[in-house]
């Protein structure tokens, strides 16, 4: 089709409606290359989001839009995908959306294995409602309703979604974008549930409480403290905790929800026929 | 139990009737107090629970003391006698409904359902539906194990063709003859 | 070809949703409308129909509005708590205009209250339940051959205005068992959704025609679609200037609003001479049905108007309905009186009467008897 990723977002909505500095503009011209890359039909695709900053992402894309309730989109693009197979499915949500209010969801789609990609940007907060924190922000984090840190440990969404059953995890940070992108086609292309996770900087809020460093600053940290598998394991566990394990962490062969339950259909349409014989 | 009100209503729309049914029972899937009521009549439905019964069929002793001496004048209480206590009253019969099932295993070594032998009971007594529509009821029901149901509805009706004073409601119409089979 | 079956009123609603044309349901198990979603499992799949077991009410609600935009009919069943939870993506289906259809077996409450027992106490929550500005269409069928009828009715309104419909049945009529008359496909209508008609690059997801309603494309058709929880302009871009919201909210509550002469539905009983009418739906109607045979018999000119639907309020129906000797009107319902209060607000010129009962037993026709004579009638 010779399609490039500007064909894919509207460049009229521009700017983007993010703060300066934040790396969601990254992420969202990572996934339009990852639908160039892979030359998907823009009217068998579609963007589903929910509810925080990410959540408005899906106003940028040319192709079909779901913009639904806070923490639901999983749900939204279950009935998506299910009653149309054919269909590309992403579902972009952030912290909030993916693994708080709709980590229940979120566990439930990766044991299914729903044939849908979610891109879970992860500022560690919720940016939108003010810089609240989530349950991915680490224990101790700095947040508007945390001034004494938060006596809480945080979600690793990717050690979630792979102990929940997702067949393809993977983590990311915008410095990576090269990285960004493989991941992102790679996540698509697969046939499952698919998750990437893309660590992201929240320079009003996260970063300032908590790094207090700029948004450039922000950068340079995920440059320095992403580190691949094989660094990861060696590391010691004080260390470890300073870092991002980013990559490829885990991907597996296994059926979709789909084609099991097209067996079933025929199974079940035999057996109706049988009965009425 | 609740199954038989089912099956009843069942053969009653086989017939060609209206038929409606309501249970009530506890939250427990197995045990505890059930009941199974049916209302049938040639005419459409206007309220579909049992106001005032025509017959009881009762299997237990929380059962008959729910109905005993609250029944309309004419109306008939059926129990088992396997049940502990003396009941008497204008209407109140009792029929060896379990005792027939214990017979029954003892010399064919087949277990009846008294749920089943207790329509064949109610057949006999009203006459609400007709046993063909009910066998058929039942036979759809239970399909290749149909065999000991249909037995127990036998076994019901003639022990129904017992009770002395037979409650004729609703006299069955025509069978309609182009329903479904 | 007609066929008579002993089903029930749970099962029925599943076999209307059938002929209507739906072929998914996602749902969470709640007593007492459990068989719903059993009847669904077994029905659908052989259809090449899906049934999906949920996580919550929540998920189900989204996932039957995902499944509507990818073109599937789509429908849920639940009760009480499980109502509650659908609330909040009730919410989106209207302001996103997905067609879709909730079947609430109502129960008694608050919260997990009387779970296998009787009410009608949700008059109130299917109306208003989700929050904002909204109208809501809303069907009580009272016997099980209703449960089929307003279950095809209830889709083809959604399908025709691009809305969630609520199914309102209860306990007794969800579980009672009748005989219906289970009509074959040339025998029922079945509405389906308008489709655009423009070229895909003219099409906007929420550019209504003059019927107040937009044509809806399915996800994996040309024309894209923007579906938008935010209030949005008709490309479906968020828009929340003061003069937008106006608009589109009221856009929203005039399509049904307006329309209260096609969507309301009630059926009168011995209305002729009738100095009461009893007002009433789903199984309370059958109750006060039964009491107005009784009292005609006694001499009394008593009369029903039977609600089919109960939200948008069908009150020009009743007006006219009503003869002109009618002087008081009685409400009947399983509550502490919520329908009583649309009755009393509209009716100001009558006496209103009521029969309440919350204690999880349904009214009795001997219980409407002794309110009428008590009133005098």
């Amino acid at each position: 089709m010779g399609l490039t990723y500007r064909d894919y977002l509207r460049e009229e909505l521009f700017p983007q409606m993010w703060c300066a500095g934040c790396s969601h503009g990254i992420s969202l011209t990572a996934v339009a290359r990852a639908m160039a890359a892979l030359k998907l039909d823009p009217a068998e695709t579609v963007v589903v989001t929910g509810i925080g900053c990410w959540g408005k992402a899906d106003d940028y894309f040319k192709t079909h839009s779901f913009h639904g309730t806070h923490g639901r989109a999983l749900s939204f693009a279950t009935g998506i995908k299910v009653a149309n197979p054919r269909l590309k499915v992403l579902v972009l949500m952030g912290d909030g959306d993916g693994v708080t209010i709709g980590g229940n969801h979120f566990i439930h789609t990766a044991r299914r294995n729903i044939d849908v990609t979610a891109v879970i940007t992860n500022n560690f907060n919720y940016g939108m409602t003010g810089g609240q924190y989530s349950s991915s922000s680490p224990e101790g984090t700095i947040s508007t309703t945390s001034l004494y840190g938060t006596a809480e440990p945080g979600f690793d969404i990717c050690e979630l979604a792979r102990a929940a059953g997702a067949t393809y995890v993977a983590r990311t940070t915008p410095y990576h974008v090269t990285q960004m992108d493989k991941l992102l086609a790679e996540a698509i292309q697969h046939k499952g549930f698919s998750v990437v996770e893309i660590i992201s900087s929240c320079p009003t809020f996260f970063a300032r409480y908590n790094y207090k460093v700029t948004a450039v600053e922000m950068m340079r940290l995920f440059k320095e403290r992403a580190v691949d598998r094989e660094r990861y394991d060696a590391l010691t566990a004080a260390e470890k905790a300073g870092c991002f394990l980013t990559g490829r962490l885990h991907r597996e062969e296994k059926e979709d929800f789909h084609t099991k339950y097209a067996r079933l259909q025929q199974q079940a349409k035999a057996r109706a026929e049988r009965e009425v014989v | 139990m609740v199954l038989a009100g089912v099956i009843l209503g069942e053969a009653a729309v086989l017939a060609g009737k209206h038929a409606a049914q309501t249970a009530a029972y506890g939250i427990a899937s197995r045990g505890g107090f059930a009941k199974s009521e049916v209302v049938i009549s040639d005419t459409e439905i206007e309220y579909p629970a049992v106001e005032q019964p025509d017959v009881v069929v009762a299997l237990s002793r929380s059962a008959v003391d729910r109905y005993l001496g609250k029944l309309a004048p004419g109306s008939l209480l059926i129990y088992d006698n396997a049940i502990d206590g003396n009941f008497s009253g204008d209407g109140v019969t009792g029929l060896p409904l379990s005792a027939t099932v214990r017979e029954y295993r003892k010399e064919k070594g087949v277990s009846l359902p008294l749920n089943i032998l207790s329509l064949g009971v109610l057949a006999a007594v009203t006459g609400a539906v007709d046993m063909d529509c009910l066998a058929a009821a039942v036979s759809r029901r239970f399909k290749k194990d149909s065999g000991t149901n249909l037995r127990a509805l036998e076994l019901g009706f003639a022990l129904g063709l017992n009770v002395s004073q037979r409650k004729e409601v609703n006299r069955p119409g025509p069978a309609a003859k182009n329903l479904p089979g | 070809m007609a066929e008579f079956k002993f089903l029930q009123g749970n099962e029925a609603c599943v076999e209307g949703a059938v002929a209507a044309g739906a072929r998914f349901f996602a749902g969470y198990p709640i007593t007492p409308s459990s068989e719903v979603a059993q009847a669904a499992s077994v029905k659908l799949p052989p259809l090449g129909g899906y049934y999906i077991q949920m996580e919550d009410e929540i998920a189900s609600m989204a996932a039957i509005i995902g499944a509507s935009l990818s073109g599937l009919k789509s429908f849920t069943a639940t009760s009480g708590p499980g109502f509650s939870l659908m609330q909040e993506n009730l919410g989106m289906a209207i302001m996103g205009e997905v067609p879709c259809v909730i079947i609430n077996v109502s129960r008694g409450g608050p919260s997990t209250g009387l779970a296998t027992k009787q009410a009608q106490g949700d008059v109130m929550q299917s109306r208003w339940g989700t929050h904002g500005d909204h109208a809501m269409i809303v069907l009580t069928p009272s016997s099980v051959q209703e449960c089929f009828d307003q279950t095809v009715r209830a889709f083809n309104l959604s399908e025709k205005y691009r809305c969630p419909v609520i199914v309102l049945t209860d306990k007794t009529i969800g579980h009672l068992r009748e005989r219906i008359e289970v009509r074959g496909p040339e025998e029922i209508e079945v509405i389906d959704r308008k489709k655009p008609d423009c070229a895909p690059s003219q099409y906007k997801s929420c550019a209504p025609d003059d019927d107040g309603v937009a044509p809806l494309p399915s996800y994996g058709d040309r024309h894209l679609l923007r579906i938008n929880s935010s209030m949005h302009g008709e490309e479906g871009f968020l828009n929340d200037s003061p003069a937008n919201a106006t608009a589109l909210v009221r856009r929203l509550w005039d399509k049904i609003e307006k329309n209260v002469s096609y969507i309301g539905k009630i059926e009168g009983y011995r209305l002729e001479g009738a100095e009461t009418v009893i007002i009433a739906f789903g199984i309370a109607a059958r109750a006060a049905r039964r009491a107005v045979t009784l009292a005609r018999a006694g001499g009394i000119r008593v009369g029903l108007v039977k609600l089919l639907t109960l939200w948008p309020f069908p009150y020009a129906q009743i007006r006219e309905a009503l003869d002109p000797n009618c002087r008081s009107l009685l409400v009947a319902e399983l509550n502490m009186g919520q329908l009583v209060l649309e009755v009393e607000r509209l009716f100001k010129d009558k006496k209103i009467l009521r029969v309440n009962k919350w204690s999880g037993e349904d009214i009795l026709p001997g219980e409407i008897m002794a309110a009428l004579k008590e009133a005098g009638c």
